[in-house]
């Protein structure tokens, strides 16, 4: 636009009236979503946790116990850092109890003596393993012996007759199945805890400390303190194997950030003051409204509503078998789409040549992004249930007849494949990405010393790309979680009342359990209940994009 | 790991062949000025003792690395026409011009990088200690063992700089004593001093010119015969470049260092020889680097050293 000359004086002015509307048209496109979705978002939230349920008594005493000190101890933390450090070390206890949350669900479906018996199996693997790279094998004898190792460790070779053997059995049985049906003394759930979970955390932390400090003695000494806190837990009176997951999850790794602030970062130390004050002040308000006897919230979202069946009453359902079942379908997806999509990844960007075959496959995945979810989940339904037709058929190969046959309908695993099927693409174009980001000039270097291609991907590629990999990865399975179309299709929408306790086993799932809610004719669940199921979805995706953020930010430092 | 021997065992015996086969006639068919040059070049070998000025500096031996009527094309872009040189063993070997006149291209061409480029195209024959490295026997992943390179930006690998330095030794398989290896490459480069106390430190924490020679570090740990340098100080700022020159010519007695530059300064300061290239790709002279600095044979040459034009 010609400057608008105001006078021969001077230089005049240059409008930019243009430029400020758009400037501010720019603004509210970005705002609207944001201000809908958030409007959405606490609405739900209201009729989850109905806030004006509670007493007055109730919001008084945390105002007083909880929010005043608080922002107190907040201003007194005035420095950003100290702030920072804060907020951080608040953060580290509530992704502790995060975590206490999953692994208690996982352990719901997975049977502490099963996983005990798998653990001393992967633990004799790796046993082998390290007992192969301190003796300086080299890489070829190396993977041999793990594998051989490894596949006898684990799965066992059926020789006839060795099974008779009392001791020798092992060898034909594999660890696994050896401890689960033939040692009586079993551990019991705390045992099995102390011994996979417990010792390996203290291995962890004594070696970690003992690098920062570089003291060896510091080491042993913080993983002395490990065990010993696992040890205590026998005296409490929770039931310990429960206690004894608390501890490693919420316990262990704050006391190792408090410890570790204060002893390598004395200017924002004075920040740990924060979260102290507020943990503090909810205790202290907890304890204070008990003693008062004035009622909080009556929220629909409560540890009972997270730790019970779905029922016919709005009072008493939960989505417990939703909860389980999202994870272990999340187990599924990771297993099997992360293997595939940086596989698929790796080699489109790193071997395949630039051929008009290639570049219609690349079209192709950046297509399948966007197939809508509930095509994955009819090909879910035909691929993986309904073996493309042959479901039940007969097939005779080399006079071995085989009857095919799908997996069960409804089944975790089906699910969880269908998932996988839907984010594939996601998981590989978000991998690609990574890869390409990675300098060329390294690729270069790593050929210049005459490194072939799989040492060039191996040693310099991968290593480089893999948090952007992994960031990708937990988004794309973030979006599998809230994906409801191809459950449908797949696991059939009806209540279950139990959680999953095999992979062929029927499972529900958070999103189709809020889909049935949102249809009872029963007004609460449709407002209160169906809230606190949107609700610990939303928390449950949150977090999973926490992780990612976490990851990213941790590589990015390093 | 085994398998990628061979090259070097194939040396030996084609070590008697190269002389039979670089007669002088073979570049009847190409243009006066690359037959001139191989002249000129194979003379003043011979002369070098006797020429006069920096005797103790010129300490070329053996032919190393022959080019025979090298050509290399992008796509259909013709980036080199018909090179053909001959790299003394030791001493420093300078390639200056213009940009775009292919002197990188030919560097890449020593250790077969440009196999890596899927529209590069190579044509003729280039020989290291008298195998034609573009023979169909050739694995270029065997031929980098034996070529050390150094490229324009420092690339370290973003991992410690033990590992940067250990990283051939990893992937070649190298046996002995790592630590020692390690070593002996720092103090080779001329870094040990500055980074001993921290081998656990990502190589990227290094500076500019201290990253350059972790790479050059790098490249000398696995033990090359030839040593490839490719702009290796158009990155950094004059201090760390003259360290980096002090270096080569260190390097020089016990390598065979190429190098690719555009500073005409710095060939003139370090090299023993220098080949001239100039814009399509051609090689217009290669003799003595007094000789060039001093009185080129041709005009274009001495055009370009005195800046008149490039």
């Amino acid at each position: 636009m010609a400057a608008e000359t105001e006078s021969t004086q001077g230089f005049g002015r240059v409008s930019r009236i243009r430029g400020v509307v758009f400037r501010y048209v720019l603004l509210v496109a970005t705002l609207s979503a944001l201000v809908s979705l958030g409007v959405l978002l606490t609405n739900v939230t209201f009729d989850a946790i109905r806030p004006f349920s509670a007493d007055p008594g109730w919001y008084a005493t945390y105002l007083v116990a909880f929010l005043v000190p608080s922002v107190l101890a907040g201003l007194y933390a005035r420095n950003q850092d100290a702030l920072a450090v804060g907020v951080e070390g608040l953060f580290v206890p509530i992704a502790g109890l995060f975590g206490a949350g999953t692994l208690f669900l996982l352990f719901e479906a997975i049977a502490f003596h099963v996983w005990f018996a798998w653990a001393a199996g992967i633990a004799v693997l790796a046993a082998v393993y390290f007992g192969c790279v301190r003796s300086g094998l080299n890489l070829r004898a190396r993977t041999i012996a793990v594998l051989v190792a490894g596949w006898i460790a684990l799965f066992g070779v059926p020789v006839p007759g060795l099974a008779e053997v009392p001791v020798v059995e092992i060898l034909a049985l594999g660890i696994p199945e050896y401890i689960q049906f033939h040692v009586t003394p079993i551990p019991n759930r705390y045992l099995t805890y102390l011994l996979t979970l417990a010792l390996p955390a203290a291995v962890y932390v004594g070696r970690r400390v003992g690098r920062i400090e570089q003291n060896r003695r510091s080491g042993v000494l913080a993983g002395g303190l490990v065990v010993a806190a696992a040890l205590s837990v026998v005296f409490q009176v929770m039931p310990p194997g429960t206690i004894l997951i608390l501890v490693l999850t919420v316990a262990v790794p704050t006391i190792y950030y408090v410890v570790m602030t204060i002893r390598h970062r004395p200017d924002v130390r004075v920040g740990l003051v924060f979260p102290a004050v507020i943990v503090g002040g909810a205790l202290v308000g907890h304890q204070l409204t008990g003693m008062f006897g004035v009622q909080g919230p009556t929220a629909w979202l409560d540890m009972a509503f997270l730790t019970s069946a779905p029922t016919g009453v709005p009072e008493t359902t939960g989505l417990h078998p939703a909860l389980v079942g999202s994870l272990l379908l999340m187990v599924v997806v990771i297993a099997s789409a992360f293997p595939l999509g940086v596989g698929a990844a790796v080699y489109l960007e790193e071997y395949a040549p630039d051929t008009w075959y290639t570049r219609f496959i690349q079209l192709n995945i950046s297509n399948l992004a966007g197939v809508p979810s509930v095509v994955y989940g009819l090909l879910g339904l035909g691929l993986f249930i309904d073996l493309g037709g042959l479901n039940g058929q007969t097939v005779t190969i080399a006079g071995v007849t085989i009857t095919l046959s799908g997996l069960p309908t409804g089944s975790l695993l089906a699910g969880g494949l269908a998932i996988s099927l839907l984010i594939l693409p996601i998981v590989i174009i978000s991998s690609q990405e990574a890869i390409r980001s990675v300098p060329d000039s390294l690729r270069q270097a790593s050929f210049g010393m005459g490194a072939t291609q799989w040492q060039t991907v191996r040693n310099v590629v991968l290593p480089r790309a893999i948090p952007g990999v992994l960031t990708g990865t937990i988004l794309a399975v973030g979006r599998a979680v809230g994906e409801t179309a191809p459950l449908i299709m797949v696991l059939a929408a009806d209540f279950k009342a139990s959680p999953p306790t095999s992979l062929f086993d029927k499972t529900s799932a958070l999103p189709l359990q809020v889909y049935n809610w949102a249809f009872l004719p029963d007004e609460a669940f449709r407002h209160g209940v169906l809230a606190a199921g949107v609700v610990t979805m939303v928390v449950v995706l949150l977090s999973i994009n926490s992780i990612a953020i976490v990851v990213r930010n941790k590589y990015e430092t390093e | 790991m085994s398998d990628e021997t061979i090259a070097s065992d194939e040396l030996a015996s084609t070590e008697s062949e190269i002389s039979t086969e670089t007669d002088p006639d073979s570049d009847t068919d190409t243009d006066t000025d690359s037959t001139m040059v191989n002249h000129t070049a194979r003379d003043d070998e011979r002369a070098t003792a006797t020429a006069g000025f920096e005797t103790d500096e010129s300490t070329v031996g053996e032919t190393i690395i022959e080019s025979r009527e090298i050509s290399v094309w992008y796509d259909d872009n013709q980036a080199l026409t018909d090179i053909t040189m001959q790299v003394p063993e030791h001493g420093v070997t300078a390639m200056i011009g213009p940009s775009g006149c292919g002197k990188s291209t030919f560097l890449r061409c020593i250790n077969r990088m440009n196999d890596l480029i899927d529209a590069a195209r190579v044509e003729g024959e280039l020989a290291l200690a008298g195998k034609n490295v573009y023979d169909p026997d050739v694995d270029p992943v065997a031929l980098r063992r034996r070529v050390g390179m150094v490229f324009q930006k420092p690339n370290p690998f973003p991992k410690s700089i033990y590992d940067n330095v250990a990283y051939g030794l990893e992937i070649q398989g190298v046996d002995g004593d790592h630590d020692e290896i390690v070593e002996n490459a720092l103090r080779k480069a001329a870094l040990w001093d500055e980074v001993s106390d921290r081998l656990d430190e990502n190589g990227l924490e290094l500076s500019g010119g201290q990253q350059q020679r972790l790479c050059i570090a790098r490249a000398i740990a696995a033990d090359p015969e030839v040593l490839l340098m490719d702009e290796p100080a158009s990155a950094l700022d004059p201090v760390a470049t003259s360290k980096i020159e002090d270096l080569i010519e260190e390097l020089s007695q016990e390598y065979t260092v190429v190098i690719v530059t555009h500073n005409m300064q710095q060939a003139a300061r370090i090299s023993d020889k220098t080949a001239v290239f100039l814009t399509g790709g051609e090689l217009v002279e290669f003799d003595d680097t007094q000789k060039i600095f001093e009185n080129p044979e041709h005009q274009r040459v001495e055009d370009y050293i005195t800046g008149k034009f490039g």
